[in-house]
């Protein structure tokens, strides 16, 4: 093989000045396509920083469908024990905590709909570069401070300025209450991303705890790779520590005899005796992803005693099971509601039981024996009395015992959220049943609903497909690119192959007559074509390569575009670079051209008739 | 039986609608370690005759032997290697690759037949010091004259120990003296080495050399002659 690409070499000198020109022209051609896959490179890279620098991060921690659908509830529940596990991950480079609600941001001569971002300060700077992007104000100081950072889009569509006041509303995570809050503009920053800058406010993580009642919950944990090679590895490290997170759930049907007509219900527990379910209305979101759900609800029981006074103030007592439930859904559930019997002369008589006992909370229905066990009637007003708390309410009407929670006991029903609020002070249920639509596969179901409790990762790519769809399509455009040079490139150098082969027929004659097969002849042909090729790529390689380090070390100055590239948040100065693949597929891609385009001559050379080929001068 | 053999040879070129016959029915024979020149007038068919006999050309209609082999039978591969082992060629000018030493061009054939490469080497320079060319190892054809050239090719045509050497008008383009030298050489390895000579020539000093002489005329045998 030595000595045939010797005699290759040779025979590309014997027409040096041919050579050369072919030569340049390769090398041009390769410096012209690799320095444009540079540039491509340096900006889709800029781009998908931007948007990983500005909000997104490299990889997100979240709960289970939050990324499809963004729901405060859909929220991380043991967001200390999350954080905890992310200390000593290798390559992670910081990690910063959030909680994310949509609001109505007003000011007095605006309003819009906004994403209200509650971001550690100190943490979220490890991650994002929102601290850098401010253009206007400060970023924040402290990590309770009453302040947001606006987007200068949002900030012009609210004509608002750094200092004015802007009110937000919102709902929090425990109740459907209205949250309004005012905060003053700190600061407006500019991140180029239009969709961020006109959506996001930003504002401490404290802050949003607080006012969206989401202790100890957060919506995403964004986290910052040391190096981009890494993102592989720690997302399979962050996975194998978060992945598998139990919940420690029970879950059994509960047989109504209605399955058929109404749909299977499934009862979600915890096991250990009298252990609640913290933030029953997370997991809720949670199931009511799934499309054979068709109703939730939270049922917390608590044994109290109950205190009633009669006219002649003596005080009957009585302990009972207290359930606290949410009316509407609760009634979609068991319709429980429907069956209360109410005073004849109720106010409520002619309404939607179940809606108008959402809004009010301060009653209470008990079973028949309760009511005549404790003397009292409909109108009268009875205690709950846990020791330390009592609450009052007034007895509404009575029921069966037939409630499939209470299996035939005394028990009491009482809004859900007043019970918690009063007695427990955090939002919890004993259980939480489901039901399914009619037909719903219930073991099916079920092992969805469990599944759909945990965490998931995300890198950015699956965060924003668009992002990798789009590095993909610079990717595939680089190669058209290439392909289009080198398809220029495969005809300048058949040229020469044909020429040269033509030149040198007495030449192929001679050699086929002392021996050399057609297959060898084909071959020293090709031989030379990628000799050509491989010239013209080196110099070519070696052009592009200091053009690329004097770039990579000074950068390529495109002030003179400065306008239009940071309308799309792009730097003035861009640093072009390669990757092992654009040079992977410029190397074969010229290799596999040369070989194409030395076919014809080659083919044309190894069919020569020998006898007609000596007869050539 | 005739180390070579052709028998009933014809040949006609055929360029567009006219047919021009070359050879009109030659049987030939040679036996091995002969020393024969074919010559004729230009045009005669002598080149035709030598390149159907080493396998370079098809003839139209006839049969060649080479021993027990049958070279119109036979594929195009299976011919290069006939070639490659069996037979040496010389030919009358542009003899050598430009782009290769003397060295190289002698030792070409023997990297075709995959010889290791000292092997090769050293046959190929020996071989050239015993023909009086070891100056011109390094040469290239551009450097060396037209005898220099005939010679590097003719220890080309015997480097690999051919049965027989084919050898298109060798002298044609050389002066009287080299021609006498290259024809003195080509019969001193005849007679030591024993390898059959079959040239074809209208050099009267050539056919002075030759111990068998064939005449040929009109694409046919018109004469042959022992000495």
């Amino acid at each position: 093989m030595r000595e045939f690409i010797k005699i290759a070499f040779r025979n590309l000198g014997r027409n040096l000045r041919r050579t050369i020109i072919i030569t340049c022209a390769i090398a041009i051609g390769v410096w012209g396509a690799v320095v444009t896959i540079a540039i491509y490179n340096a900006f889709g890279h800029q781009m998908v920083d931007n948007f990983i620098y500005a909000n997104l991060g490299h990889i997100q921690i979240l709960k289970k469908g939050y990324h499809k659908n963004p729901r405060l509830r859909l929220c991380i529940l043991n967001a200390g024990e999350v954080l905890d596990q992310l200390k000593a991950v290798p390559h992670l480079a910081g990690y910063a905590p959030r909680i994310n609600a949509f609001a109505l941001a007003q000011s007095p001569r605006a309003s819009q709909g906004v994403l209200i971002c509650g971001i550690d300060p100190e943490l979220e700077p490890r991650v994002t570069k929102i601290k850098e992007f401010v253009i206007k104000g400060e970023y924040f100081s402290g990590s309770d401070e009453k302040a947001v950072l606006l987007g200068k889009k949002l900030a012009q569509k609210l004509k608002v300025e750094v200092g004015d006041k802007l009110t937000f509303f919102t709902q929090g995570f425990q109740s459907d209450e209205d949250v309004v809050e005012n905060f003053r503009i700190k600061g407006i920053y500019q991140t180029g991303i239009t969709e961020i800058d006109k959506a996001i406010v930003y504002l401490p993580l404290q802050q949003a705890e607080r006012i969206l009642e989401m202790e100890d919950k957060l919506n995403e944990i964004a986290l910052r790779v040391d190096e981009e090679k890494n993102l592989k590895a720690l997302k399979a490290e962050l996975m194998k520590r978060l992945g598998d997170e139990k919940l420690e759930l029970e879950v059994e049907p509960i047989n109504s005899g209605k399955e058929n007509q109404a749909g299977a219900k499934l009862r979600f527990y915890k096991s250990g005796l009298g252990q609640l379910i913290l933030s029953p209305r997370a997991l809720g979101e949670s199931f009511r992803l799934n499309p054979e759900v068709e109703a939730i609800s939270p049922r917390l029981a608590l044994p109290m005693a109950m205190l009633y006074q009669d006219k002649a103030k003596k005080e009957h007592y009585l302990d009972l099971k207290v359930y606290g439930v949410e009316p509407i859904n609760e009634n979609r559930i068991s319709g429980i509601f429907d069956r209360v019997k109410l005073a004849s002369d109720s106010w409520l008589a002619e309404a939607e039981l179940d809606k108008e006992l959402e809004a009010n909370q301060d009653w209470v229905i008990l079973t028949k024996s309760a009511v005549s066990a404790l003397g009292a009637e409909a109108g009268d007003t009875v205690r709950l009395d846990s020791g330390d708390k009592i609450l009052t309410l007034e007895l509404l009407g009575t029921l069966e015992e037939d409630w499939e929670s209470a299996q035939g006991e005394n028990f009491a029903l009482v809004h859900w959220e007043r019970l918690w609020r009063t007695f427990i002070n955090q939002s919890s249920a004993s259980e939480l049943v489901v039901r399914l639509k009619p037909g719903a596969e219930l073991e099916t179901v079920k092992k969805e609903l469990l599944a759909s409790l945990g965490i998931e990762v995300k890198d950015w790519r699956e965060l924003w497909p668009i992002l990798g769809e789009m590095t993909q399509l610079m990717d595939y455009t680089n190669l058209v690119l290439l392909l289009c040079i080198y398809i220029v490139i495969a005809f300048g150098i058949a040229n020469t192959m044909v020429m040269s082969v033509f030149e040198r027929v007495r030449e192929f004659g001679i050699l086929k007559a002392i021996g050399t097969k057609p297959g060898q002849i084909f071959g020293m042909v090709i031989l030379e074509s990628v000799l050509l090729a491989l010239l013209g790529m080196a110099l070519g390689g070696l052009l592009s390569g200091i053009n690329i380090w004097l770039w990579a070390r000074n950068g390529l100055d495109l002030s003179m575009f400065a306008e239009g590239l940071e309308a799309f948040g792009m730097p003035t100065v861009i640093y072009p670079f390669l990757r092992g693949k654009n040079i992977l597929s410029a190397v074969l891609l010229a290799l596999g051209m040369a070989t194409v385009s030395a076919l014809y001559p080659g083919l044309k050379a190894s069919r020569l008739l020998v006898a007609q080929a000596l007869r050539k001068i | 039986m005739a180390y070579l053999r052709a028998e009933g040879i014809k040949k006609v070129y055929q360029e567009d609608k006219v047919q021009t016959p070359a050879l009109r029915g030659i049987d030939f024979k040679m036996e091995q370690a002969e020393f024969t020149a074919l010559f004729g007038p230009s045009g005669s068919g002598k080149t035709t005759l030598l390149n159907i006999l080493g396998g370079l050309d098809r003839p139209t209609e006839g049969k060649v032997f080479l021993g027990d082999k049958n070279l119109t039978r036979m594929r195009e591969g299976e011919l290069s290697s006939l070639r490659l082992f069996k037979i040496g060629f010389v030919f009358q000018s542009y003899n050598l690759i430009p782009v290769l030493t003397a060295l190289e061009n002698v030792e070409y054939v023997l990297l075709l037949q995959r010889l290791p490469r000292k092997e090769r080497s050293d046959r190929a320079r020996k071989l050239l010091e015993e023909l009086g060319l070891g100056e011109l190892v390094n040469k290239r054809p551009t450097e060396m004259s037209g005898g220099e050239q005939q010679r590097v090719a003719v220890a080309r045509a015997i480097v690999h120990y051919p049965e027989l050497v084919l050898a298109d008008e060798p002298t044609a383009n050389l002066d009287s003296n080299t021609a006498r030298e290259l024809m003195e050489l080509m019969k001193k390895l005849n007679q030591e080495k024993g390898i059959s000579f079959l040239f074809s020539t209208h050099d009267p000093m050539v056919m002075a050399q030759a111990r068998r002489l064939v005449e040929i005329r009109d694409g046919q045998i018109a004469n042959e002659q022992i000495r």
